[in-house]
């Protein structure tokens, strides 16, 4: 089951578009769900995510003006996946606060925003996820913004999650394995 | 078969299922994928 993590567009104010070496790899008829972290902020970039999978969840960004939920959690297969932009847990990306709303939530991954920072890591035997910029739109958080998005692989308990960053030209991936304790 | 989990030793840039390379191991999965769907649909 591919699951697509991707978000902080900020298309039309901060980037133009998504860069076009994403936009070659996401075809549609691959990804099953996507989850993405608010900050489109745009109906465009929506109805984009929609036309490449048929499930899409979205979370409301501080700069999002569209209506959605602030926090979401969605079941695929054995796991309980939380989802919010981000803005709301200070200190921003802290992995105490994160680990406050992971259990708020009950999750097993819990999937933030904002920072424009990829982030994976595992804390108190949960996994927590930031896919970061999706276009490398400027933040305050952040200096020097490497666009980046995830695909999470999840089979039974196990997820295999890749990691999409633009370097200087090409597209580099990683991957990072999680298993789930039980 | 293939089975794009158990080829660890491939590199990720290759070895990820959005690669676009023929080569990928996934492209051979996503292609085995839509002839079991068409013989799915045939029987």
């Amino acid at each position: 089951m591919l699951v697509l993590i991707i978000g902080d567009f900020h298309i039309p104010h901060r980037q133009h578009d998504l860069p076009k070496q994403f936009k070659k790899l996401l075809v549609p008829g691959k990804i099953q769900h996507i989850i993405c972290t608010g900050n489109l902020c745009s109906k465009e970039t929506l109805d984009y995510l929609k036309s490449l999978a048929p499930d899409v969840h979205v979370v409301r960004g501080d700069f999002d003006e569209m209506q959605a939920a602030e926090q979401k959690v969605i079941t695929i297969g054995q796991f309980k996946v939380g989802v919010t932009h981000g803005h709301q847990i200070v200190p921003w990306g802290d992995p105490e606060a994160l680990a406050n709303v992971q259990r708020q939530l009950d999750c097993d991954i819990l999937v933030t925003g904002h920072t424009h920072k990829f982030e994976a890591i595992q804390y108190d035997g949960k996994f927590f996820v930031n896919p970061g910029s999706a276009t490398g739109a400027y933040s305050t958080l952040t200096p020097n913004v490497i666009p980046s998005f995830v695909l999470m692989d999840i089979q039974g308990s196990i997820v295999i999650t890749y990691v999409y960053k633009l370097g200087a030209n090409e597209v580099e991936v990683e991957r990072i394995d999680y298993a789930k304790s039980q | 078969q293939i089975d794009p989990y158990k080829l660890g030793q491939v590199s990720a840039v290759l070895n990820n299922p959005l690669s676009q390379d023929g080569e990928s191991p996934w492209a051979q999965y996503f292609k085995n994928e839509e002839i079991q769907k068409e013989i799915m649909q045939d029987i």
